[in-house]
């Protein structure tokens, strides 16, 4: 790994982990105490509500499915950027088809063990200070499967870039989704509002680019389980969670708008 | 090798159809356009002119810090004082339980207590049983001890029983002590997704809900129709409502029968109690759901709404089974099933995940309290802990069917102080 790619996994990843940080601690901060008294839960209100009409289901579709197609093209514009070797013969997902030349990454067979094993023992850590070991647990035990499977298959040959791709881009896809989906249902009183989900939507997308970025870097080192595994914990599970934060911005906005 | 794979593509294949139940679900919420569907109750209240005889049954075993508040608000619910009884089930308590209540008792002509011997059977279920053995009314009103119901919430409970079919009744639960912790927000808005939207829409829909097993009422003739109530079942709520609609009984879901309860507040507490309920559904699963499939009472829509709902705690442990199983498939195997299927199984299977979040931006949305969405994006924390929690559920039922062994009942730890 040349010097220049280590710097800049190393920006797109502390891009990429403050950002969820940062996002994932904004939404810890939730309070749910008015909730109170029963009497005053104003399930049964009957106020009016904020239908749009038809015509703006199109205009939200439209504007998901070019933020859709402008985070694909980038992630892989920005892949080829950083992996030189990388060539993607298409810019959308499903038809994304990547490549690769060969690399010899069981070298780093070892330290991945050794980086799940601590990443494991952090976690056994963690349990006894936090309270969402079982999370941790679980994607922890994930990543060290992918590794303990990469020793007992013996492999030699480096991870699928066309399948990363495809996780990368079915990401991208979830979120854009996840905007629609949120502003159909939530339907933002005011344009302002609107803008307030775009924008957490288009800075969540942003995070996530970095993201792929750094995992692009990182998984061509290592054999295929574990770049699968790793994928699968760092990249999609906080992938799925920002996909939520037009919903998380436009739920707070709407609540304090009226 | 095949096997696995086929093993993986019926667990995409289930997870994308629950999904698209909960999806459904969520629109058919979503498209009612009044904000509280069908209605808050009060026609059905007005149209009851003689109110019949209810009793409260509250076990209670080892509640010493929430009986109280329980009994306090169970008092000054409205409801013909001649036609009400409460009736607490000291379920074999060690600490102030059964002193608390016949403390309330003396007090109060309308509550008894009933001490249960130590070395009776163990678990709501029994309690529930032997309580009901000495109750003379036609119909029975269950919750918890840590329930706090509002004044009007027994006649909305009650007043559907008017329509001879109605075997059950159930109202929502709302978590009193959200902002306890993390843990708490989001045990809220999965309430939420799962009673306003999911038994609110089959409801809705015509569609069988589930009797919980608490704020929730049941016809005596309904429940001796069916035997009563299975002691040592550990979700016997769900058994009870399986045995009830296959016998043709309608179970009645109340969204606007809203009562608070304590949700856990700690980690390993929530485990337990997810992987109690894991065990008991599926112990209903392999009970009932050929039962429910062939049933001549139930329509094709609530055969398939049914088996589905079977299925909802089976599915975690084949996701987490799937997930592990997944990695090497995709890694090693260059020409097989899955790589070929992978393209579109991808996003499918990633937008299938939306389908909760969905239910529960519906709910907030239908509540008209958007605001607790805020912790929205941190719920997969909580829905790993649940993959893992009802997974074990499932394996330790394997076990004790293996084994021939009786299950456990763990009691879900109280937080409230006296």
């Amino acid at each position: 790994m040349s010097l220049v790619e280590l710097v800049i996994i190393l920006f797109a990843g502390a891009g990429y982990f403050g950002g969820i940080a940062t996002f994932l601690g904004w939404c810890s901060g939730a309070r749910s105490s008015h909730v109170l008294p029963l009497d005053a839960l104003p399930l049964c209100r009957k106020s009016k509500t904020n239908r749009r009409k038809g015509w703006q289901f199109f205009w939200w579709s439209l504007f998901a499915a070019g933020i859709l197609a402008l985070e694909v093209i980038a992630t892989s514009e920005l892949a080829e950027l950083l992996v030189p070797e990388f060539r993607c013969s298409g810019s959308f997902w499903p038809m994304v088809n990547c490549i690769i030349e060969p690399s010899a990454p069981s070298g780093s067979v070892g330290a991945v063990i050794v980086g799940s094993t601590a990443v494991l023992l952090a976690a056994h850590r963690y349990i006894r200070m936090r309270p969402v070991y079982p999370s941790v647990v679980l994607l922890a035990g994930i990543i060290l499967f992918g590794a303990i499977t990469d020793v007992l298959g013996g492999v030699g040959h480096s991870a699928s870039m066309t399948a990363m791709m495809q996780l990368a881009a079915s990401v991208q896809f979830v979120a854009a989704a996840g905007f629609l989906i949120a502003v159909s249902i939530l339907q933002p009183p005011s344009v302002a509002t609107l803008a307030w989900g775009a924008c957490a939507h288009v800075g969540c997308a942003v995070i996530r680019i970095f993201g792929i970025a750094a995992m692009f870097g990182l998984t061509r080192h290592l054999p295929p389980a574990s770049a699968t595994a790793i994928w699968l914990t760092l990249m999609v599970v906080p992938g799925i969670s920002t996909a939520l934060a037009p919903a998380a911005v436009l739920g707070v906005v709407s609540a304090q708008r009226g | 090798m095949v096997l696995l794979e086929i093993f993986i593509l019926f667990t995409t294949t289930l997870g994308v159809v629950l999904a698209g139940r909960q999806f459904l679900l969520a629109w058919r919420v979503m498209s009612q356009p009044e904000a509280c569907q069908p209605s808050d109750g009060r026609a059905e209240i007005d149209a009851v002119s003689d109110w019949p005889g209810v009793t409260i049954l509250i076990p209670a075993h080892n509640e010493e810090c929430v009986l109280a508040g329980c009994l306090s608000t169970m008092c000054a619910l409205d409801y013909p004082e001649d036609k009400l009884s409460i009736l607490v089930i000291d379920d074999r308590s060690t600490d102030r339980t059964r002193a608390i209540a016949e403390e309330i008792s003396n007090k109060n002509v309308g509550v008894r207590v009933l001490s249960r011997a130590p070395e009776a059977a163990p678990g709501k279920a029994a309690a529930i049983a032997e309580g009901m053995a000495i109750a003379a009314s036609d119909i029975l009103v269950l919750f918890d001890a840590d329930y706090l119901p509002p004044p009007g919430l027994l006649k909305q409970l009650v007043a559907p029983f008017a329509d001879p079919n109605v075997g059950a009744t159930m109202g929502r639960v709302v978590p009193v002590n959200t902002d306890a912790g993390l843990l708490t927000k989001l045990l809220d808005l999965e309430r939420r997704a799962g009673y306003a939207v999911d038994q609110n829409g089959r409801e809705m829909w015509g569609l069988n809900p589930q009797f919980g097993g608490t704020v929730g009422g049941i016809r005596r003739a309904a429940l001796e129709s069916v035997g009563g109530w299975r002691v040592g079942h550990l979700a016997e709520d769900t058994d009870l409502t399986f045995r009830l609609v296959l016998a043709g009984w309608r179970v009645r879901y109340l969204n606007h029968a809203a009562c608070y309860e304590e949700v856990p507040e700690d980690w390993p507490n929530r485990f337990r109690q997810v992987r109690r309920w894991a065990y008991g559904h599926n112990d209903c699963l392999l009970g009932y759901w050929s039962g429910v499939l062939r049933s001549p009472q139930l329509s094709f829509a609530q055969k398939i709404d049914g088996a589905l709902l079977l299925l909802i705690y089976l599915f975690p442990v084949c996701a987490l089974v799937s997930t592990f199983a997944v990695i090497p498939l995709i890694a090693f195997a260059e020409h097989h099933l899955i790589s070929w299927a992978w393209p579109w199984l991808a996003p499918i299977l990633a937008a299938a995940l939306l389908a909760p979040y969905t239910q529960v931006m519906v709910a907030a949305a239908r509540d008209r309290q958007p605001h607790v969405l805020r912790a929205l994006p941190l719920l997969f924390l909580s829905s790993c802990l649940s993959l893992v929690a009802a997974s074990a559920g499932v394996v330790l039922l394997a076990r004790n069917l293996i084994a021939g062994v009786r299950p456990r009942w763990d009691k879900t730890r109280r937080y409230r102080t006296a």
